[in-house]
């Protein structure tokens, strides 16, 4: 089952009142989304905030998704859109003395457009990235590979079969320790 | 003497010939042109009260509607029944907008020809014949009789109609928004309505007492002129022509838009061209149930709007093409 | 092992769909999901926004206000029976005649909906609808058709509902407006092209 056809399964058991299932989509994107979102704003607890109301519209839109384009792209959509209302918006309040004062740039829709690199707002999450870096290098080699070549290199289990010289059903299993493992010893960062 | 009386009962009869044939027409036209003719005075000289309903996309809304004309005078009043309670009252030119939860008025001109139901200027813009019009049926709506007309597209670039007209006075009771799929994108009608009674002027009156309200000015702050441009579509849908350019500065921009108007005669779509500005969107989208569709030309962006299918609003923006 | 399989795609279908089943019970269920993927991204060294692993949270208390089912539209009313003209009584007709439209934010359509082309055959148009507020561009374009394109003339009471909705925001306040309004349309010489 691909990732599509996984989104699509959980569209339609949202649309038929699965709220958990919306939860899941969620879940697997409000990262992306929250990331897409702050190449317009630069403001983090904004862009939570536009991320949060991106996905509210997408949960009342539902109803009427009828899923010729992917769940993502239509997420993106609805996610940009709701950004740049909430900057036009913005423009439309007439200006005060402080914004005046402040540096241009920071207020300047198109330098935030232009915006490659990620903005100073976005703190990496060091803390949790050598607690797993850490528990990764503690694992047995065969979880540890199995692991990396799966969130690493993007490999399907077939490949990583290939790749190992064992059975699919091994890989299942090796990967599912390897998660095992590294959520005991971090699972206070995640939850 | 007899000769006298021959041609006088001769006339007579021409005479009553005519006014019976005069009254079968007004009552009983099988041309549906003249139905659509006569309501184009209905809906400015009618009085009626009534509570219209509109439906699209499965919500409902209604609304409070109020019209007089006396003396030549329009009298509107239009209170929205849910949300926050919008109320529009039109005393000739003069309109006011009531928004009793900002607690705010504003104020503005309005052209004299304009009703609820706004009419297309008739004989001098008709042009083309990419619609069918036909008289379907009889029917009732808001407890009177009416022909339902119906006005069909020749493709599907454009949307159709149904009306229902009542018999007595052709005021349209029900009209529906075709969809090139035949279904009802839209639809309004009157789930009451009182035409040609004595309507009071208190029936005219705001509901609320704007006493401690803030009133504005709609200053024009929309610019626009009247100009000649060299932009041009290289495929036009049937029956499209031009009928008027602008240039348009909006309200909170500094540039100027050039604004070209199309229209087949019924359907109409405006394309707005701009400088290209970073930031700018391409592709579809709705705003207020028109289909808009804007693209990039050159360095120029491209929007197209109107009630008419997304296929003729994306055709018309993607082939517009620069002097 | 069930979820960990479904994170990465490679849950056969008919366990996905039970699994799925639980998980839309079960929010531990869920939770785990998200602890996996928290370590892909982990192990990635994906950057992200403090706070942003509690965004379902929040969407999930708001839409727990809202059930989906109030918000799937209802049927409005359904078409008429086919049309057919009476005995002889088609006319081909160039029209006059009312337009009337309708008070709804802005939507969005998906550009990969299908479409065809050149009239020849009935083109749908019916794409699938985001309630937005509305692009302030588009908003102008809007209200600037609609003073200019006589099917709603400048002034159908109609259409200023919408645009009256859509600009609440923006109303000036009278102090601001020292200058008495310019007058309307100034027809000067046409430009050149």
């Amino acid at each position: 089952m691909s990732n599509q056809s996984s989104d699509k399964k959980l569209v339609k058991r949202v649309q038929r009142g699965d709220k958990g299932a919306f939860d899941l989509l969620v879940l697997k994107y409000q990262h992306k989304i929250v990331n897409l979102v702050m190449r317009y704003v630069r403001d983090p607890e904004l862009a939570l905030d536009i991320t949060q109301e991106a996905f509210i519209k997408a949960y009342r839109a539902l109803p009427r998704f009828r899923g010729d384009s992917a769940f993502y792209t239509w997420m993106y959509r609805i996610a940009v859109n709701t950004a740049k209302n909430h900057l036009a918006a913005q423009r439309r309040r007439p200006m005060n003395v402080e914004l005046d004062s402040q540096d241009p740039d920071q207020y300047d829709l198109h330098a935030q457009l232009r915006e490659t690199d990620t903005p100073e707002a976005i703190t990496l999450s060091n803390e949790l990235k050598e607690a797993v870096e850490n528990a990764i290098a503690a694992l047995p080699e065969d979880l540890r590979t199995a692991i990396i070549l799966r969130e690493l290199e993007g490999m399907s289990y077939e490949e990583i079969a290939q790749t190992m010289e064992c059975p699919v059903g091994t890989v299942r299993s090796r990967i599912f320790r390897a998660r095992d493992a590294i959520n005991k010893k971090i699972g206070s960062l995640t939850r | 003497m007899q000769f006298l009386r021959r041609q006088t009962l001769a006339r007579l009869i021409l005479l009553i010939g005519l006014l019976a044939g005069f009254a079968t027409a007004l009552a009983d036209s099988s041309d549906p042109s003249v139905w659509l003719d006569r309501m184009g005075d209905a809906v400015k000289k009618t009085s009626y009260e009534g509570t219209v309903i509109r439906i699209r996309d499965g919500e409902a809304e209604a609304l409070k509607v109020v019209h007089t004309f006396a003396d030549g005078v329009i009298r509107e009043k239009v209170i929205a029944q849910e949300g926050n309670g919008l109320e529009i009252i039109r005393n000739g030119n003069e309109v006011h907008c009531i928004l009793p939860d900002r607690k705010s008025v504003l104020v503005e001109e309005w052209d004299d020809q304009s009703t609820l139901f706004s009419t297309l200027p008739s004989r001098d813009f008709r042009f083309g014949s990419e619609y069918d019009v036909s008289i379907v049926r009889e029917d009732r709506v808001a407890g009177r009789q009416a022909n339902l007309l119906a006005v069909r597209p020749h493709d599907g670039y454009r949307y159709g109609y149904r009306i229902w007209l009542d018999t007595e006075t052709s005021f349209p009771l029900q009209t529906q928004l075709i969809g090139t799929d035949g279904a009802a994108i839209e639809q309004i009608k009157f789930a009451e309505i009182s035409l040609n009674q004595e309507i009071h002027a208190s029936a005219l009156a705001p509901s609320y007492s704007t006493e401690n309200y803030r009133w504005f000015n709609q200053s024009n702050l929309h610019v626009t002129r009247s100009v000649e441009t060299g932009w041009v579509s290289s495929n036009l849908p049937q029956g499209f022509r031009v009928i008027s350019t602008h240039e348009e500065r909006m309200t909170d921009g500094d540039q100027f838009v050039t604004h070209i108007l199309y229209s087949d005669g019924l359907a109409n779509v405006s394309v707005f061209v701009a400088q290209l500005e970073e930031g700018d969107s391409q592709g579809e989208s709705n705003v207020g149930g028109s289909n808009a569709y804007s693209a990039i030309v050159g360095d120029h962006h491209v929007t197209a709007v109107g009630k008419v299918p997304a296929i003729t609003v994306e055709q018309i923006a993607t082939t517009m093409r620069a002097p | 092992m069930q979820i960990s399989a479904f994170v990465d795609g490679e849950l056969p279908d008919n366990e996905a769909d039970l699994l799925l089943r639980r998980m839309g019970q079960d929010a531990e269920l869920r939770h785990r999901v998200a602890e996996y993927l928290a370590i892909g991204r982990a192990l990635r060294g994906e950057i992200s926004v403090p706070g942003v692993d509690r965004i379902h949270e929040r969407v999930s208390a708001e839409i727990d206000d809202k059930p989906l089912e109030d918000l799937i539209a209802t049927a409005g009313s359904p078409p008429t029976s086919a049309i057919r003209p009476l005995a002889g009584a088609a006319v081909a007709a160039t029209v006059a005649l009312l337009a009337i439209f309708g008070l709804q934010q802005t939507t969005s359509v998906d550009e990969s909906d299908a479409k065809t082309l050149a009239g020849s055959v009935a083109a749908t148009d019916a794409g699938y609808t985001v309630p937005q507020p509305l692009d302030e561009q588009l908003r102008q374009y809007y209200m600037s058709h609609g003073a200019t394109a006589t099917e709603f003339g400048a002034n159908g009471i109609n259409s200023r509902f919408v645009s009256l909705r859509m600009s609440e925001e923006t109303l000036q306040d009278p102090a601001d407006d020292e200058e008495t309004a310019p007058a309307e349309d100034t027809e000067e010489q046409p430009t050149q092209p």
